[in-house]
């Protein structure tokens, strides 16, 4: 457990270092220099990363340092007490199907990739071509499996917020660029638009 | 106050006036609560149809606008964890968790009543002496004053919402790493833009925001309804009562302090009012662990400070011409619409104007309080429908929220991979709060850091004598070493906990 506590400390301090480094060198691409201000551009980006680069170092030190004092007062008996719930949650784990974890994952990896492939779509297809979809997707993802609610509040919800920015707000919502995709939005904000 | 009587006349005595008093009063309160749209949306979008109205029609619904939608915010943040604006962002930190404990109702009644209260006081400051704070306001506070009050904010800011002092610190400096991305605001020379025309233009503050709270706790919400941990939140109607408030009287009086001076300040506002008092009641507060997980000062302090700001921003407005905010300059584009300049002329030109404009604002906070009532009684009711229905709704309003602003599907994009980053830093105990407050005052303290330098000729023993740089710059020393000091101790609570275990 510790070992893993400390792998994932690692883990987040390099993070930090890296994005810290990797910014402290761009600065040295903002060359331009200002005659009103001696710190120029890079000046503000340069204190950041350094900061950033100073507080991950103490956030390790003071971390590792923390857990060492944790261990060096737990007791056996407790050490004893947490190997036995190590085992009972372990044993537990073991008890849950495989399939069901799985399954799981999928689900919450889906939920992440909806809108991602939304908003791929959006310049493609349109956005009032993708948005049931979305939404039909997202609910059904959540767990939504009776066909009519799906249905109906899929289409409740799209036809809402479309109505609600098209018709009142004027907002430019895209309409894709794909050969019929792009007449039919077209025609439906024209529509709404009367 | 004869004054004041005849401005409350003339408003209630116009017909028409008083349509667009109760218009710009629902109006501001529908946009602050809608998530991805707020007040300044309203306000852009009613801006040219303010040619066709008077002046003091104008004028006055931007105020009323103002006042309510700054409140219409804090029912987003506390319900679902998306602030309708900025200045509502810090009511998240306890107001959302105060709705996962089945108090959303006691939440929405404290940030009603220290809206309203938090105006009320701001509108009567106002009305009673606005050139005067506001000369001595403006002529005390130049960029030193201003980057060392950021400084102070920021060195708060990182004891905010994190797991830890270093995760607090981390998630603030990353905030302004953000904020650096665009142009350099001394040189215009582009930074981190990677040569995209879209970085040049910075990040937009929206649809992180947006990405930050609503999309990563939609994220949040539906891993756990995935995974079958969700628990199911009560919707109970219940107020906070008298006595709750009295307890809470020096939380109250010190955010309305904090409200109204960072309100007067140009270009501070409401935004930092609310982070400022947020970080300013966990240091007076005996208990600071609660924070963060649902106290009601956390909500208290926010909403008093924001709405403090409002009456405050006017001063500097109408005294001086100096807007403090974007809706603030929206006003003086309504003045200048109406061919009238805004400055210390004002009050003896158009005092009638002024007066209507002051009564407005007063009577728009107190109607906050009647309104506010009756949506702790209704509003918390929308928690009753399964998240699973409200999240594509949510996640809709967002995508279109993020995109309006500049009608960039590249706003949307950088929504979902901060809310996808705010997923994950929330996880690993990081602070979006402590991000967002980042991205904020990184942006301006720059700016107040390079005025600064040049006003002082780089040398610091100069800045340091100016009394009330040194009194904020050693109050960020002193907030730093003891947070500091309380992180270098022994962990003896968790030591205490893992035993217990």
């Amino acid at each position: 457990m510790g070992y893993l506590q400390n792998n994932k400390l690692t883990v987040e301090t390099m993070v930090w270092i890296v994005l810290a480094a990797g910014g402290f060198v761009l600065t040295f691409g903002m060359t331009q220099e200002s005659s009103n201000y001696r710190f120029g551009a890079a000046g503000w980006p340069r204190f950041v990363c350094v900061m950033i680069f100073l507080a991950a170092i103490a956030q390790f030190l003071v971390r590792t340092r923390h857990e060492k004092h944790i261990a060096k007062n737990t007791t056996d008996l407790n050490a004893h007490e947490s190997h036995h719930a190590v085992h009972d949650a372990a044993h537990e784990v073991n008890e849950a199907t495989n399939a069901s974890h799985t399954r799981g994952r999928m689900k919450t990896l889906a939920i992440f990739l909806l809108p991602l492939v939304f908003v791929f779509s959006l310049n493609h297809i349109g956005f009032f071509v993708a948005t049931p979809l979305l939404v039909w997707a997202l609910l059904f993802a959540l767990g939504e499996r009776r066909a009519l609610p799906l249905f109906l509040i899929g289409a409740g919800i799209s036809v809402g917020v479309i109505l609600f920015f098209t018709s009142l707000f004027y907002v430019p919502l895209p309409i894709g660029n794909m050969p019929g995709f792009y007449e039919l939005n077209s025609w439906l904000v024209q529509a709404l638009r009367l | 106050m004869e004054n004041f009587i005849g401005g409350a006349t003339a408003l209630f005595t116009d017909p028409t006036g008083l349509l667009i008093f109760i218009g710009g009063l629902l109006g501001g309160m529908l946009f602050g609560s809608i998530p991805g749209i707020n007040m300044l949306t309203l306000g852009a979008v009613i801006l040219p149809f303010t040619a066709g109205m008077t002046a003091e029609h104008a004028i006055m619904l931007y105020s009323v606008i103002y006042c309510s939608g700054v409140f219409g915010g804090a029912i987003t943040a506390i319900l679902f964890n998306i602030p309708g604006s900025p200045e509502n962002a810090p009511t998240t930190f306890d107001g959302y968790p105060m709705t996962l404990k089945g108090e959303a109702s006691r939440a929405i009644g404290a940030a009603v009543i220290c809206s309203a209260l938090g105006g009320v006081v701001s509108a009567v400051l106002m009305m009673s002496a606005t050139p005067l704070i506001a000369g001595i306001a403006v002529s005390a506070f130049g960029p030193p004053e201003v980057f060392a009050l950021i400084a102070f904010g920021l060195c708060v800011a990182a004891s905010v919402g994190a797991e830890t002092l270093w995760k607090g610190t981390l998630s603030v400096f990353l905030g302004m790493l953000i904020a650096t991305v665009g142009t350099d605001p001394e040189s215009a020379e582009a930074r981190f833009a990677f040569g995209s025309y879209y970085l040049l233009a910075g990040i937009g503050f929206v649809p992180l925001i947006l990405g930050f709270f609503a999309i990563s706790e939609i994220f949040v919400q539906a891993g756990q309804i995935v995974s079958g941990t969700r628990a199911k939140i009560r919707a109970e109607v219940k107020f906070p009562s008298i006595w709750e408030f009295w307890r809470m009287r020096f939380t109250v009086i010190r955010s309305v302090i904090i409200g109204f001076f960072a309100g007067v300040l140009p270009g501070i506002g409401a935004t930092l009012a609310a982070f400022l008092s947020y970080g300013e009641a966990i240091r007076w507060s005996k208990d600071k662990s609660k924070f963060g997980k649902g106290e009601i000062s956390g909500v208290v302090a926010s909403e008093t400070a924001n709405n403090s700001a409002t009456g405050a921003a006017m001063i500097p407005l109408l005294a001086l011409g100096l807007p403090g905010g974007a809706l603030t300059a929206m006003m003086m584009g309504v003045f200048e619409i109406h061919g009238m300049e805004v400055g210390p002329l004002v009050f003896i030109t158009s005092s009638d104007l002024i007066w209507i404009v002051f009564a407005a604002m007063f009577f728009a906070n107190v109607c906050i309080l009647a309104l506010g009532w009756i949506q702790t009684k209704t509003v918390v009711h929308l928690l009753r429908i399964p998240f699973r229905r409200l999240a594509p709704a949510i996640l809709l309003i967002a995508i279109v929220g993020a995109y309006a602003g500049r009608n960039s599907v590249l706003d949307v994009w950088v929504m979902l991979i901060a809310g996808g980053a705010g997923f994950l830093l929330r996880r690993t105990g990081y602070s979006v709060a402590g991000i967002v407050l980042g991205v904020i005052l990184g942006g301006l303290g720059e700016s107040a850091f390079v005025k600064t330098m040049q006003i002082v000729n780089y040398d610091l023993i100069a800045l340091m004598q100016r009394p009330i740089v040194a009194l904020l710059l050693i109050a960020a020393c002193i907030t730093l070493a003891l947070n500091i000091l309380r992180e270098l101790s022994p962990p003896q609570t968790d030591t205490a906990e893992s035993q217990s275990q």
